[in-house]
C-alpha cells in the first residue's frame, strides 16, 4: 500500500499568511511547503498565484504583440490566460503520478495544486524579467536563457528550442517543484529531484529533439 | 593435557539483517568433531538464516563464521568441502537417476573410488531398487533418503540437516538415526534443525535454542533445564517452552562453547 | 570450468532431449512440434525471397542488434539476480565451486542456443549475404555478448537497492526511447514524435517551466537534414576487413565474459531470492492460481452487502467483485490495451470524418457501413479482454471441491463465476462504442443490435474459455498436472472464433432467403436465438463438468 503522508503532529509548523507564502516561496520554498502539506487545504494557495502568473502572461503577450514582431488577437491572449490554469492541474497531475507510481506515496492531489499554483509565482517573475529583456534588446525571442547567446541567429532552430529549455526561470521552478514533491512525499531531495528534472527537463529536450 | 579438539563449526557474533529487520542477532555457538548439536526454535526465530549463512548461501551481516578452520566468507570453496547440507525440502535434479547424482556428487567433490561406495550407501539407506530411476519419480520420503546418500558419500566433516526426517515412514527414521549415531561415533559432526523435540532429545548431545534470532539456551539437556525452575527429569519440550516463556536475558550454561 | 558441472550439464541436456522425444508421443506436443517444423520447412523453401533480403540489409541488421543488446541489457537488470532451478540451489550453492565456474555452468545453455540460431540464421540468410559464414559467426559472438551483458545486469540489478532499481529502470526506458527514435529517425526516416512536441505549445505540458507567453504563438519549425545511410547489401570486403570484423565481435565476446566474471557481487543471496520467486510463480501457473502476487496485504473489509442481489449464488459474483475491486493491474492492463484497441479504431472512424469534412465524397450507405464494420472489429475486442479479467474459473479452480458442497446448484454456479468477465468485457467495449460515437453515426436499429448482439458475444467468449479453465482446474482435483500446452491453448482460441459458427451460418441463411427491408433484422434475430442457445449450452456444458469431475484422495 503507498506510505499515507504523516501528518506534522510533531513538527511545529507555523502557520503564515497568503501574503507571506507568496514572498517566501521564492527564497524558502521547503517551509512554504511544509505548512502546506501540513494544512488543510485552501484554494487561494493556488488561485491567486495562478491568477497573477497569467496575468503577467498575459500583459507579455500583450507587450510582444504591441512591438508588432507577432499577431496578438484576443484570443491569443484568453489561450495564454488559461494556459497557466489548465498547466497548473496538469503539472500538478504529473507530481501526483510521479509520487503515487514511482515513489509509492500517497498525498492528495489538491496539495500538488497547491504547489505547483505557488511555483506560479516564480513564473510570473520569469515573466517579467523576460519583459524587460524582450524591451532592452527589442528582440521577442529574448529569454533568460542560453538562447540569449545566440541572438537573433538560430531563431526557430531546434538548438535554439533547447537552450529556452534551459532557462534560469525553468530550471528554478523545476527546482521549487522538486522541493514541494519531495515534502509531500516525504523524500529525499535528491530523489524527487530524479523524477521531476527528468520529466520537465530531459523528457522534454529529447522530444524536442527527436520531434 | 589433551589438546583442545579442533571445532568444525564455529560461529562468532554472527547476525543477518534484511533492510531494517535483523533475523539473527549476536549469535555464537561452536560444534565439535562427532558432536550432535539440535538447532531448535519457533518459526522465524532465525534457524534457516543461521543454517544458509552457516553453508555461505547468505552472507552474514556481522560476524564470522568458519567451518573446519575456513572462513566461509573469504574461503567458501574450502569451507564447503567440509560439510554437507541436506535442506528441508530437497529439490534433485528431476532427470537425472539417483546413480547419476551420486555420479555428480562424486566428481564434485574429487570422492576416491566413489562407485565402491555406491553399494553399501544405496543399502543402508534403502535405495538400491531404485538406482536407475530418475529423480521426478521419487517420493518425497525417497528424495529425503537420495539427499542423505549424496551427503554422506562425500564423508564430510560435519552434515547439516534442515527437518531430517520430513516425509520419511518409520522404518526409515530408524534407520536414519542410526546412521546419523554410528557416523558421529566415527568422528561426522552433525547440526540439525527440527521442530520434533523428542527427536531432538534422543539424538542429539547438545541443543541450541533460538528465540526471535537471539540464542537464548545453548548446552546440553542437564544444563538447560537449569535454567528453567523444573523437575530433573523434563523433557526437552517443557524445557524449551519454559525457557522460551521466559522473559530473562539469554544466559549461557557453561564455558564451553 | 570443472568437470563436475559440465557432467551435469551433458547428462541434463541428454536428458531433456530424450524427454522431449518421449512426450512427442502426447498428441498436443506432437502437432505443436509438428506445427514449429512446417513452419521452419516453409521458411527455408522460400528463403530465397526478397522478403528475406531486407530482414538482413544492414538498417534491419542494426535495429536487429539494437534489440536485442537493449532488450538483454534490459531484461537482465529486471530480473534482479540470476535465476536457478531449485536443484542448483541446493546441489550448487552448497558445493566447493566458485561463483564463477557456477556463472559460466548457468550460461552454457545460452551458448548453445547462440550456437543454434547463428545455424538456423545462415540456413535461412546465407543466399542473401555477401559473407553468410563470418556474418553468422559475428551474429553467434554478438548474441553471446549479450547474454554476458544479461548476466551481468541481473548480477548488478540485484546487488542494488529497490530505489535505485526503479530509477534505472526507467532511465533506461528512456534512453532506450531516444536510441529508438533515433533509429528509426536516421535509417528508416521515421518520425516517432510527433513535429508539434518541438512547438512552443507543448511547454503546457511543461508548466510551471513555461514562458505563457510562447505558448499562444504558432509554432515555427524547421526540419533537420536528415542524413541517411547508405543502404543496399554489404559491399565487398578484402579479407583483413572481414579480419577486423571478426576480431571486433570475438573481442566484444571476450572483454564482456572478462567484465562478467570481473564483478565481486556475491550472486547467491540475490539469486536466491530470483530463483525462488521464479519457481513459485511455476508452482502457481501449475496450481492454475494468478501469477500477480497482491503487493499489499492490507485491504480494507468490504461491507456485507445489503441487497439481495448478492444472495445465494450472487455471493460468488461479489467475491468476483471484491477480487477486482483489489486488481488494479488486471484493470489498468485492460484499460490501457481498450485505450490503444479503440484509439485505433476511433482514429480511423476520424480520419474518414475529417476527409469527407474536406470535401470527400461517400455515400451515406457506405458510411453506415464502415461505422458497422468497425463496431464488428469492436466486438473482436472482447476475445482480447476476457483473458485479461481472471474473476472466474481461473482463480476459483482450486476451490472447486468446496463449491460442491455450497447449497447452489452447478448452473448457477457456472453462470455465476462468468458473470463478472462478461460484465467488465461489455463495460469496456461500452467505452469503444462511446468513442466510436464521437465521429460515427450508429441509428436506433445499430444500437439494438449492440446492446443484444454483444453480450451474445461475450457470454460465449468467456463460456468456452471457462471450459477449458474449469477443465484444467478439474484435472488437478483429480490428481493430475492441469497445467495446458500450447496446443491446447489454440485448439481453445480456435474453438473460440468456431462457436459462431452455427448462429454465423443460420443468420447468412435467413439473410439469403429473405428480402426488404426486414431482412436484416430477421437475420439478426436468427442469428441472436441460435447465439443465445449455443451460450445456455455452454453454460451447461460448464454446469455439468463442475457437478460430474472426480476428486483425487490426495487433493486438498
Amino acid at each position: 500500500m503507498p506510505a499515507a503522508i504523516p501528518t506534522a503532529t510533531t513538527e511545529q509548523v507555523t502557520s503564515t499568511s497568503l501574503r507571506a507564502k507568496l514572498l517566501n516561496i521564492f527564497a524558502l520554498p521547503d517551509e512554504v511547503f511544509d505548512e502546506v502539506g501540513a494544512a488543510p487545504a485552501r484554494t487561494a494557495n493556488w488561485l491567486v498565484p495562478t491568477v497573477i502568473a497569467s496575468s503577467a502572461g498575459m500583459m507579455l503577450s500583450h507587450a510582444a504583440t504591441r512591438n508588432g514582431e507577432t499577431s496578438s488577437a484576443i484570443g491569443q491572449l484568453l489561450t495564454v490566460g488559461l494556459a497557466a490554469f489548465a498547466g497548473t492541474f496538469w503539472s500538478a497531475f504529473v507530481l501526483w503520478f510521479i509520487g503515487r507510481v514511482f515513489l509509492k506515496t500517497c498525498f492528495p492531489f489538491v496539495k500538488a495544486v497547491e504547489v505547483v499554483g505557488l511555483t506560479g509565482m516564480i513564473v510570473a517573475l520569469g515573466t517579467v524579467v523576460t519583459w524587460m529583456l524582450m524591451t532592452i534588446s527589442g528582440d521577442v525571442a529574448a529569454r533568460p536563457a542560453g538562447s540569449l547567446f545566440l541572438g537573433k541567429a538560430g531563431a526557430g532552430n531546434r538548438l535554439r528550442a533547447v537552450l529556452d529549455v534551459l532557462n534560469f526561470f525553468h530550471l528554478w521552478t523545476t527546482t521549487v517543484l522538486a522541493i514541494g514533491l519531495s515534502r509531500l512525499s516525504r523524500i529525499s531531495f535528491k530523489e524527487s529531484a530524479f523524477w521531476v528534472f527528468g520529466y520537465w527537463v530531459l523528457a522534454r529536450i529529447a522530444l524536442i529533439l527527436l520531434a | 593435557m589433551p589438546h583442545p579438539q579442533p571445532r568444525v563449526i564455529e560461529v562468532e557474533h554472527f547476525g543477518k539483517n534484511y533492510g531494517h529487520f535483523a533475523a539473527v542477532h549476536d549469535l555464537s555457538f561452536a560444534v565439535q568433531p562427532g558432536e550432535i548439536v539440535g538447532l531448535v526454535g519457533a518459526n522465524g526465530a532465525g534457524k534457516t538464516t543461521t543454517l544458509r549463512a552457516i553453508t555461505g548461501i547468505l552472507r552474514p551481516t556481522a560476524g564470522s563464521i568458519r567451518v573446519s578452520g575456513h572462513d566461509i566468507e573469504k574461503d567458501p570453496v574450502a569451507g564447503k568441502r567440509q560439510f554437507a547440507y541436506i535442506p528441508d525440502t530437497v529439490h534433485p535434479y528431476d532427470l537425472l537417476t539417483v546413480t547419476e547424482h551420486l555420479h555428480f556428487i562424486a566428481l564434485a567433490y574429487r570422492v576416491e573410488n566413489a562407485e565402491r561406495q555406491y553399494t553399501a550407501l544405496l543399502e543402508e539407506l534403502e535405495l538400491s531398487d531404485k538406482k536407475d530411476e530418475i529423480a521426478s519419480s521419487l517420493s518425497r520420503g525417497m528424495l529425503q533418503k537420495l539427499s542423505l546418500a549424496c551427503a554422506f558419500l562425500r564423508a564430510p566433516r560435519v552434515v547439516i540437516l534442515d527437518e531430517p526426517l520430513t516425509g520419511l515412514d518409520p522404518r526409515g527414521i530408524r534407520n536414519i538415526k542410526q546412521s546419523i549415531r554410528r557416523r558421529a561415533t566415527a568422528g561426522t559432526a552433525f547440526l540439525l534443525s527440527s521442530h520434533l523435540l523428542l527427536l531432538v532429545e534422543a539424538l542429539c548431545d547438545r541443543v541450541l535454542i533460538l528465540q526471535r534470532g537471539r540464542k537464548i539456551a545453548f548446552g546440553s539437556l542437564e544444563e538447560i533445564r537449569q535454567l528453567a525452575p523444573l523437575h530433573t527429569d523434563a523433557s526437552l519440550e517443557d524445557v524449551f517452552f519454559a525457557v522460551t516463556e521466559k522473559t530473562a536475558d539469554p544466559v549461557e550454561p557453561s564455558n564451553r562453547s | 570450468m570443472n568437470r563436475a558441472l559440465l557432467y551435469l550439464w551433458f547428462v541434463l541436456l541428454k536428458r531433456r532431449g530424450l524427454h522431449g522425444i518421449r512426450g512427442l508421443r502426447r498428441p498436443t506436443s506432437l502437432i505443436g512440434f509438428a506445427a514449429w517444423v512446417f513452419f521452419l520447412c516453409v521458411l527455408f523453401h522460400y528463403r530465397d525471397e526478397a522478403v528475406f533480403a531486407q530482414l538482413v540489409r544492414r538498417e534491419s541488421l542494426i535495429g536487429g542488434a539494437m534489440i536485442m543488446l537493449g532488450g538483454s541489457l534490459f531484461m537482465g537488470f529486471l530480473q534482479r539476480g540470476l535465476v536457478f532451478e531449485p536443484p542448483d540451489v541446493e546441489f550448487l550453492f552448497t558445493s566447493p565451486f566458485t561463483q564463477r565456474q557456477i556463472v559460466v555452468y548457468r550460461l552454457l545453455p545460452n551458448y548453445l542456443y547462440a550456437l543454434v540460431q547463428g545455424l538456423v540464421f545462415l540456413a535461412l540468410f546465407a543466399s542473401h549475404l555477401k559473407h553468410p559464414l563470418l556474418t553468422a559467426v559475428c551474429m553467434m559472438l554478438f548474441q553471446v555478448a549479450c547474454f554476458h551483458l544479461a548476466t551481468g545486469a541481473a548480477i548488478f540489478g540485484g546487488t542494488i537497492s529497490e530505489q535505485a532499481h526503479v530509477r534505472v529502470r526507467w532511465m533506461m526506458l528512456g534512453v532506450y526511447f531516444v536510441m529508438a527514435a533515433l533509429y528509426l529517425r536516421v535509417a528508416w526516416d521515421l518520425k516517432v514524435v510527433p513535429s508539434f512536441m518541438s512547438s512552443p505549445l507543448t511547454q503546457l505540458f511543461f508548466y510551471p517551466a513555461a514562458t505563457l507567453s510562447d505558448i499562444g504563438t504558432e509554432p515555427v519549425l524547421r526540419e533537420w537534414m536528415l542524413r541517411r545511410t547508405n543502404t543496399g547489401a554489404f559491399p565487398a570486403r578484402a579479407l583483413w576487413e572481414s579480419a577486423s570484423y571478426l576480431g571486433v565481435f570475438a573481442g566484444s565476446a571476450v572483454a564482456s565474459f572478462w567484465l562478467l566474471l570481473k564483478l565481486r557481487a556475491n550472486i547467491f543471496e540475490t539469486s536466491l531470492a530470483t530463483t525462488t520467486r521464479k519457481a513459485e510463480r511455476r508452482v502457481r501457473l501449475q496450481q492454475g492460481r494468478s501469477l500477480a502476487v497482491a503487493n499489499e496485504s492490507r485491504f480494507r473489509s468490504a461491507r456485507l452487502p445489503k441487497g439481495s442481489l448478492f444472495h445465494g449464488v450472487g455471493a460468488i459474483v461479489w467475491k468476483h467483485l471484491i477480487v477486482a475491486s483489489r486488481s488494479k493491474r488486471e484493470l489498468v492492463l485492460a484499460g490501457a490495451f481498450t485505450l490503444i484497441y479503440t484509439g485505433f479504431l476511433a482514429a480511423l472512424r476520424g480520419l474518414l470524418h475529417h476527409l469527407m469534412s474536406a470535401g470527400g465524397e461517400l455515400p451515406a450507405p457506405q458510411v453506415a457501413d464502415f461505422d458497422r464494420g468497425l463496431l464488428a472489429m469492436l466486438c473482436f475486442l472482447a476475445f482480447f479482454m476476457q483473458r485479461t479479467f481472471p474473476f472466474d474459473f481461473r482463480r476459483d479452480g482450486h476451490h472447486l471441491v468446496g463449491f460442491r458442497t455450497l447449497p447452489i446448484s452447478p448452473f448457477a454456479l457456472a453462470l455465476a463465476e462468468i458473470t463478472v468477465p462478461t460484465a467488465f468485457c461489455l463495460a469496456f467495449q461500452a467505452f469503444g462504442v462511446l468513442a466510436l460515437m464521437i465521429f460515427g453515426g450508429f441509428d436506433g436499429r445499430v444500437l439494438l443490435y449492440l446492446l443484444f448482439g454483444f453480450p451474445a458475444v461475450a457470454l460465449a467468449l468467456n463460456g468456452v474459455w471457462n471450459l477449458h479453465y474449469l477443465l484444467a482446474a478439474t484435472k488437478r482435483a483429480g490428481g493430475k498436472p492441469g497445467s495446458a500446452s500450447p496446443v491446447e491453448v489454440l485448439m481453445v482460441a480456435v474453438l473460440s472464433f468456431l462457436i459462431f459458427y452455427p448462429a454465423g451460418w443460420v443468420g447468412l441463411q435467413i439473410g439469403r432467403y429473405t428480402f426488404g427491408s426486414y431482412s436484416e433484422p430477421l437475420a439478426f434475430g436468427g442469428w441472436l436465438l441460435i447465439q443465445y442457445s449455443v451460450d445456455f449450452l455452454l453454460v451447461l456444458m460448464l454446469a455439468k463438468l463442475v457437478q460430474r469431475f472426480e476428486v483425487s484422495r490426495d487433493s486438498q
